[in-house]
């Protein structure tokens, strides 16, 4: 079922790549007008960098989350969700499975693309795209878990980043603070894989939660 | 006097409260096997609600439901499930799986037929008209062999060919053993014995 859930929500995307682009053009675009906006000193995009490329991939997650369980609220998949024999929890993490392989993978994938463009040396590239590879799927999750807690609410985009921002707070800071004190060690690393364990094992459970409340409403 | 093996559901002094509104109050009713169970009432008494407690989607209520062992049920309601930018077999393959139901392709293909919709099988659903997608869901009655079907207005939408499909359907599921809810405004075409019940709406 977990499979069935992911390769559903590839083949709708795929006959609607525009919801799942717009996030990557949004990513694009602020990258390409940043350095415009604060001239081209080479010296002083290489050091805003890491934190440029990841607050935008920040606002990008979040800018994709809206509709995430709208549909499936809106047409009654959640409902057969809910009384279907599989667990909730799981159909939760392979919805936020897909949704990582259509956001934060591709933004991995992106990441050098976005070096190059900032002017950050090639050496760091590796260090910038493990801090996403790390750090996008928790954006994910916490951005799946505010989807589902707002999803039965009409006013839900402007509660969404509410609630949502606080909490992706933790992960931005501990993927720049990773980018910049990699050369003497990865434990910042260390902390964002550990903070990356722990919502991988509670934020499914949490999202279920919230769906079943929403269905039920 | 009937076995109490035979009861697939027991509800004992319902009381449901919604928007500080009493929707119905000690309601009470049994399901026995090769039921079908009329809920009746004006717009807004409740119905559709009493069939989500049924199927566990609500759970803000007072009272008891004893269900027989192991039920299963399909709940199907206003909202179809089915997801615009898939197929009616892509939908319902997915639905089969949420159920934990396994069915060929050829059997999926055999029941889209069955409603009528062999000439819908490429296009998305979104394409579809509001009855075809109503066929789309009603499909997995047929697919799915579950003890209880709980079907909010399942003759709404339909013409009059799906009507006839349907209660076909219904007739066979019932002569089989299998429990029926459900809530229409027209009368129930099924040549059974119908048990109503009627909700009234409480002052």
């Amino acid at each position: 079922m977990f499979l069935a859930v992911i390769s559903r929500e590839l083949r709708i995307a795929a006959r609607n790549p525009g919801e799942w682009l717009q996030p990557l053009f949004f990513l694009l675009v602020v990258i390409t007008l940043f350095p415009l906006g604060v001239g081209p000193s080479p010296l002083l995009l290489a050091t805003l960098a890491p934190a440029l490329i990841w607050i935008t991939a920040l606002l990008a997650v979040l800018l994709s989350v809206d509709r995430l369980f709208r549909d499936d609220f809106e047409d009654g998949t959640l409902e057969q969700w809910v009384l279907g024999s599989g667990p909730v929890w799981l159909n939760s993490l392979a919805k936020v499975a897909a949704h990582w392989l259509l956001t934060g993978l591709p933004i991995v994938c992106l990441s050098p693309l976005l070096c190059v463009m900032l002017n950050l040396d090639y050496q760091w590239i590796p260090t910038v795209a493990l801090s996403l590879l790390l750090g996008t799927p928790i954006l994910s999750l916490l951005a799946a878990l505010g989807g589902a807690l707002t999803v039965g609410l009409r006013q839900s985009s402007a509660l969404l980043p509410i609630i949502i921002m606080p909490l992706m707070v933790p992960v931005l800071i501990l993927a720049t603070q990773a980018i910049g004190s990699s050369l003497n060690g990865g434990t910042f690393f260390l902390w964002l894989a550990a903070l990356l364990s722990f919502s991988l094992t509670f934020l499914p459970l949490a999202i279920a939660i919230s769906l079943k409340a929403a269905v039920s409403r | 006097m009937t076995e109490s093996s035979s009861i697939l559901c027991r509800a004992s002094n319902l009381l449901c409260e919604r928007n500080r509104r009493t929707l119905f109050s000690d309601l009470s009713f049994e399901l026995e096997q090769g039921q079908l169970l009329h809920l009746k009432g004006p717009n807004g008494s409740g119905k559709t609600t009493l069939l989500k407690i049924l199927a566990g989607l609500f759970i803000d209520y007072e009272g008891e439901i004893r269900w027989q062992e192991n039920h299963r049920l399909i709940y199907s309601g206003h909202l179809f499930a089915v997801q615009g930018q898939l197929t009616p077999y892509e939908n319902l393959d997915f639905m089969l799986g949420l159920q934990g139901v396994v069915a060929s392709r050829d059997e999926v293909y055999a029941a889209l037929a069955a409603f009528g919709l062999e000439e819908t099988r490429f296009s998305l659903c979104r394409e579809l008209s509001e009855g075809q997608r109503k066929r789309v869901t009603l499909c997995r009655l047929k697919l799915i062999r579950q003890a209880i079907w709980l079907l909010d207005e399942p003759y709404s939408a339909l013409d009059e060919a799906g009507t006839v499909l349907l209660s076909q359907l219904c007739e066979q599921h019932l002569e089989s053993g299998g429990g029926l809810v459900m809530t229409s405004h027209q009368a129930i075409p099924i040549p059974r014995s119908i048990h109503t019940l009627e909700l009234q709406p409480c002052s």
